[in-house]
């Protein structure tokens, strides 16, 4: 999985697959790490994400709910247009910050 | 105090019940009477409230009191004329009688239920004051169930969606357990659910997520959403398939109450809480239901002020479970009754006395009895469809009154009776869809009028019997569906392919919306509107049983039909076996049972794509073999020793011929693995049990359900009989293909087959193979039209097939070789004291020799007006079919063509080309007819088949006339048109497609030029009535197709006139 910037307090993901259940438990894994490492901004970058599923969204929230504690944000960006219809269907624009 | 307890409170209350029975459609009356007030029907309801205010103050029931009295005021200043009943007024009394019906029914709760804003609306009414306008900025927060967040959203909203007929209900889903783990996305599941309504709000309940360091696959991602559809509570969990107990109603007050919350709870009664909707306590009471209830369903009304409550709740002892039944009928019981006891008495002491001779006569007589007794029973549950028709008079007022239209409802058919869950379980599909007829269906009254219709749109409910099952037709005259949009609208869903669509026919298009996901309100409401929830509708009729089926007409209006069993507790059904089960299929599923004879098999059964299809009357029908289905083995019995054995065919048409080569040897291989030629190589082994006799005839039964039909191959066919049914165990409740079980007069049980159920677990779906079906209903129609020839086939050699048109022959003789006489190089035959000169197809044509054979025919034609023998060999046979004769790649002197009959390339004799081969001396030269001005007379050919066409044409041009050909009537007569003054004969064909030669006929004879033109018809057998009929329309002779001599000498005759 390509990372972009390694910078201390910022962080980017960019899985560059759809986030499903599949991969859920690595992505799991790999924001937790980062969190550990105590970065509070970290940006996901949606590029080549088509579909994002329960699982999915269930780890967004997650880190964005770790990331609250901390009191950090998770951004979003790239986000593709289905993508981001959902997150706003379902208000999790209030929850993600979509660049 | 409790119900139970007080017989003269529930005297009281079964008393009021019948009052209010009645109150709703009498204040309905009173409204469309207006300012004409029906005194007597005033009274009436006056009288009714008074009663109830009445008996309320003797039990001390303060708010039933209070609130009867006050509607008492309002009807007492109504019937001095005070004020006139508007439907403002009708609006408040009526939802004062809804809360009426529901205090009345939670009498013992009454008193703490909060009807002061009814009591207000109808002080004011009263008073003449109207009640205050809702603050219309207000808003509400809507509580999440279990959860401590809320919604927030604003009244007028909620009021708005209500008053286009919405319920509004809270539902938690859960993206992992209702989502992930169904195998859907989150956006397929929002997708899905905006079809059928409006996600007004949602919200994910972010803190039950927790945090990455927690288990994502064990946690819950609660989704919670505010959802406005007209799907009623029984139908809504269709649409989410969630745990049921994650459904809420959003009530008029505001409240939110589970759906499935079942009214034998506890009624809480802070706040008027006890709201519970009819739907689920019909699903609730259905295992009870003893109980004729009066049906009241949740009207969605516009809120003019806050209403506590206007739902409809039972107590927990139910004020209906009494039932009424007429006494005629229970008189019959009780005599049934007592001739069962005489019975069996009778029967006791004939086995005492070991009496064989009474038991048996008893055991007839029980058996008698038992079944009369059955019918009794059935009867008293049987009850008027008026229960459920008659609250519709209130649906479509309230409904029409809230989208501005005006609506006249005209119910028929009140007292068709049904079985009692019957009934009840088509209350919701019913309602769904009278409410879309009247928000959907019917225009809005401006629209109405710029098409010239009656303001007022009428909406028909008409039920009725017919062929032992209830038909109920809902039908409105408002714009119709377009068939066309919708399957433009599917295509784009790709819920069917543009090809699919294309060979769909209108009906089967505006059927279409039965497709589940197929529109939803916004998007397609420039289609039609229609669609919302209607796979839902279907999906519930299914389960009863029923049919249902849509017809519209682009502005005049939609019909649907439904038909239902009469009862579900005894069906009429067939009785099948498969692999040595029985089953069972519903009448009402089956359409018919055919049989293809084994060597029909073959022939019949076609494959389209994956399946298997057989043609029936024109017609593509699908094919299922039931085996496969639910996964039995096949077998068959063999034919020889009655042995079940299994079945390894593959494809239904797979099957051991006596043409194959295995039978060739008169023995049959042990397991040798032989790739025949004219079936698919397989590669599974033929072992020698595989069948070729009749067992391998397939016995097919045609079943319907609704837009889908059918055949389902099975084993055997038995009879049928009444079956009664036993639900399935919860076990076994996902077995699709099944709709319960019963138990056979031997005490074994048989499966009920669900037809529906078993179309889709085969993936049948009624738009597979249309585009073939197309193609053979083309096929068929094209046969239909074609003309059917006449041949009379023989041999010459003995493997070379003729044939020659039946019209010329004039007889046949059978001869011995040495009849023939040959003299002067020529073969006469001394025949009736002429020679009758003989030739043979050889002479001429480039075919092999007459066969050498001691017995031989003469066929016996005319040309030239003299008879003529032609030599031919047996075996003979006249055929009368439709053959497609290609005259251009055997054709030779002597031969017009050749066609495939009975699987023979056969070459067709043309007769006067073989003669006048070698006899030419007999042909002489006719002078040709020419017209005034010295050309060549022109004639008009009119004949779809290009075979007869080209060579009728040669036979003309041949002679020297000048030939027109047109393909049919139509272009005959266009032709005639235009060449008027050219044309001086017309010579027709009778079958033809869009223009028959009779109605060519009579729209040339209309052409004052062509008044007296001759008309010589051509056919292949001119009978009796078509040589009246075209005597008649003005055809001056007939003749036969072929004839060449006989025609061309007709023609000469009417053109020397």
């Amino acid at each position: 999985m390509p990372k972009t910037k390694k910078k201390p307090t910022k962080k980017t993901f960019k899985p560059g697959k759809d986030i499903i259940a599949s991969m859920v438990g690595d992505f799991r894994k790999k924001l937790q790490k980062v969190l550990e490492q105590g970065i509070k901004d970290i940006t996901i970058d949606f590029s080549n994400v088509a579909e994002v599923d329960s699982m999915g969204i269930g780890v967004l929230i997650a880190a964005c709910n770790s990331l609250e504690n901390e009191g950090g944000t998770l951004k979003a960006k790239n986000v593709s247009e289905n993508i981001y219809l959902l997150f706003k269907i379902m208000k999790l624009d209030q929850k993600l910050v979509l660049l | 105090m409790s119900i139970q307890d007080d017989d003269t409170l529930r005297l009281y209350i079964e008393e009021s019940g019948e009052h209010l029975a009645d109150i709703e459609n009498d204040l309905l009356a009173i409204e469309s009477a207006g300012a004409d007030i029906d005194e007597e029907l005033v009274n009436k309801v006056f009288r009714a409230a008074h009663s109830i205010k009445g008996g309320a103050g003797f039990m001390g029931l303060n708010n039933i009191k209070e609130l009867s009295h006050k509607m008492e005021n309002v009807l007492g200043m109504i019937r001095e004329r005070e004020m006139v009943p508007n439907p403002e007024i009708i609006n408040i009394l009526l939802m004062a009688a809804d809360v009426l019906r529901n205090l009345i029914i939670n009498a013992d709760a009454s008193n703490d239920i909060d009807i002061s804003d009814h009591v207000r609306a109808l002080v004011s009414l009263s008073e003449g004051v109207t009640s205050d306008e809702e603050d219309e900025s207000e808003v509400v927060d809507i509580p999440f169930p279990n959860r401590d967040e809320v919604f927030t959203i604003s009244k007028n909203e909620i009021s708005n969606m209500r008053k286009k007929g919405n319920f509004i209900y809270v539902v938690e889903c859960d993206l992992i357990n209702d989502i992930q783990l169904k195998d859907k996305t989150p956006t397929e599941f929002i997708n899905k659910i905006e079809e059928s309504g409006v996600i007004l709000d949602c919200k994910i309940d972010t803190k039950s997520v927790g945090t990455l360091d927690e288990d994502l696959f064990k946690s819950n991602i609660p989704f919670v959403i505010l959802y406005a559809t007209i799907l009623e509570p029984g139908m809504i969990n269709v649409i989410f398939d969630v745990k049921e107990t994650h459904l809420f109603v959003l009530e008029e007050d505001l409240t939110v109450n589970p759906v499935t919350e079942s009214v034998s709870n506890e009624v809480s009664v802070s706040e008027g809480q006890e709201a519970i909707t009819i739907e689920e306590e019909i699903q609730t009471e259905r295992e009870e239901s003893q109980v004729e209830d009066i049906h009241t369903v949740t009207i969605p009304v516009q809120v003019e002020e806050p209403v506590s409550d206007i739902k409809t709740t039972k107590g927990p002892t139910g004020v209906d479970t009494s039932l009424r039944v007429n006494v005629s009928l229970l008189d019959n019981l009780m005599t049934l009754a007592g001739e069962l006891v005489l019975g069996r008495n009778q029967l006791l002491q004939a086995i005492t006395q070991k009496d064989n001779h009474t038991i048996e006569a008893s055991g007839q007589h029980l058996d008698l009895i038992t079944s009369e007794l059955q019918g009794a029973i059935m009867m008293t549950r049987m009850q008027p469809i008026g229960n459920v028709l008659n609250k519709f008079p209130r649906v479509v007022r309230d409904l029409a009154r809230n989208l501005g239209k005006e609506v006249n409802l005209i119910i028929e058919g009140e007292g068709v009776e049904l079985d009692k869950t019957i009934l009840e379980a088509i209350n919701d599909p019913l309602t769904h869809l009278v409410r879309n007829s009247v928000d959907h269906g019917l225009e809005t009254p401006d629209e109405r009028r710029k098409r010239g219709k009656d303001e007022v749109g009428q909406v028909f409910l008409k039920a009725f019997h017919e062929a032992g099952q209830v038909n109920i037709e809902i039908s409105d005259d408002g714009k119709g569906m377009d068939g066309g949009k919708l399957a433009a609208a599917a295509v784009e869903k790709n819920l069917l392919s543009e090809q699919q669509a294309m060979a769909m026919s209108e009906k089967e298009k505006v059927n279409l919306i039965f497709l589940p996901g197929f529109s939803t309100a916004e998007k397609v409401s420039d289609v039609s509107g229609r669609g919302v929830g209607m796979d839902v509708v279907k999906t519930n009729l299914d389960k009863l049983g029923g049919v249902v089926d849509i017809d519209s007409t682009i502005g005049e209006g939609t019909t649907i039909r439904i038909k239902l069993p009469l009862t579900l507790a005894i069906i009429p059904s067939q009785l099948i076996s498969t692999a040595g089960e029985r089953y069972a299929i519903p009448q009402v599923n089956l359409e018919e049972l055919f049989r293809i004879p084994a060597a029909q098999v073959k022939d019949r059964i076609e494959k389209v794509g994956d399946a298997e299809v057989v043609r029936l009357r024109g017609n593509l029908l699908p094919l299922i073999r039931l085996t496969d289905v639910i996964g039995l083995d096949s077998e068959y019995i063999d034919p020889y020793d009655k042995e079940s054995k299994s079945d390894r065919r593959k494809n239904i048409s797979d099957r051991r011929s006596k043409k194959s080569p295995l039978f060739n040897e008169d023995q049959e291989p042990e397991s040798e693995e032989i790739s025949l030629n004219d079936e698919e190589s397989e590669s599974y082994e033929r072992g020698p049990e595989r069948r070729y006799h009749s067992s391998s005839a397939l016995n097919i039964v045609v079943v319907y359900t609704g837009a889908l039909k059918y055949g389902l191959i099975v084993d055997e066919l038995h009879d049928s009989e009444e079956i009664v049914v036993k639900p399935l165990g919860r076990d076994l409740k996902y077995c699709e293909g099944y709709a319960g079980a019963t138990i056979m007069g031997d005490g074994r049980v048989a499966l009920i087959l669900d037809v529906a159920g078993l179309s889709r677990m085969a993936n049948l779906t009624s738009l597979d193979g249309t585009d073939r079906a197309h193609e053979v209903a083309r096929e068929q129609q094209f046969k239909n039209q074609k003309d059917v020839q006449s041949m009379l086939i023989f041999r010459n050699a003995e493997d070379e097939q003729f044939a020659a048109p039946l019209g010329l022959v004039e007889r046949i003789e059978k001869i011995k070789r040495t009849d023939i006489e040959e003299v002067g190089g020529k073969k006469v035959l001394q025949y009736r004291g002429t020679s009758l000169p003989l030739f043979s197809i050889e002479q001429v044509a480039n075919v092999k020799p007459i066969a050498d054979k001691e017995d031989l025919l003469v066929i016996v034609f005319i040309v030239a007006g003299r008879e003529i023998g032609l030599l031919a060999t047996p075996p003979l046979d006249a055929i009368e079919e439709s053959i497609v004769i290609d005259n251009t790649t055997l054709k030779q002197t002597g031969i017009m063509g050749s066609a495939i009959i009975r699987e023979l390339t056969t070459l067709i004799v043309d007769i006067f080309s073989l003669v006048e081969e070698i006899n030419p001396e007999w042909f002489g030269d006719r002078e040709i007819v020419k017209n005034m001005d010295g050309e060549t007379a022109t004639i008009l050919y009119a004949e779809d088949s290009n075979f007869f066409r080209s060579q009728v044409r040669e036979y003309m041009e041949g002679e020297g006339y000048n030939v027109i050909e047109a393909e049919d009537g139509v272009i005959a007569l266009d032709l005639m048109k235009k060449n008027v003054d050219k044309v001086t004969l017309l010579v027709t064909d009778i079958e033809m497609p869009n223009m028959d030669g009779f109605e060519l006929t009579e729209k040339v004879r209309k052409i004052d030029s062509f008044s007296s033109i001759p008309i010589i018809a051509l056919t292949t057998m001119a009978s009796e009535e078509d040589i009246i009929r075209g005597k008649e329309v003005g055809i001056n002779d007939y003749q036969i197709k072929l004839d060449k001599e006989k025609l061309l000498e007709s023609i000469y005759n009417f053109l020397k006139k």
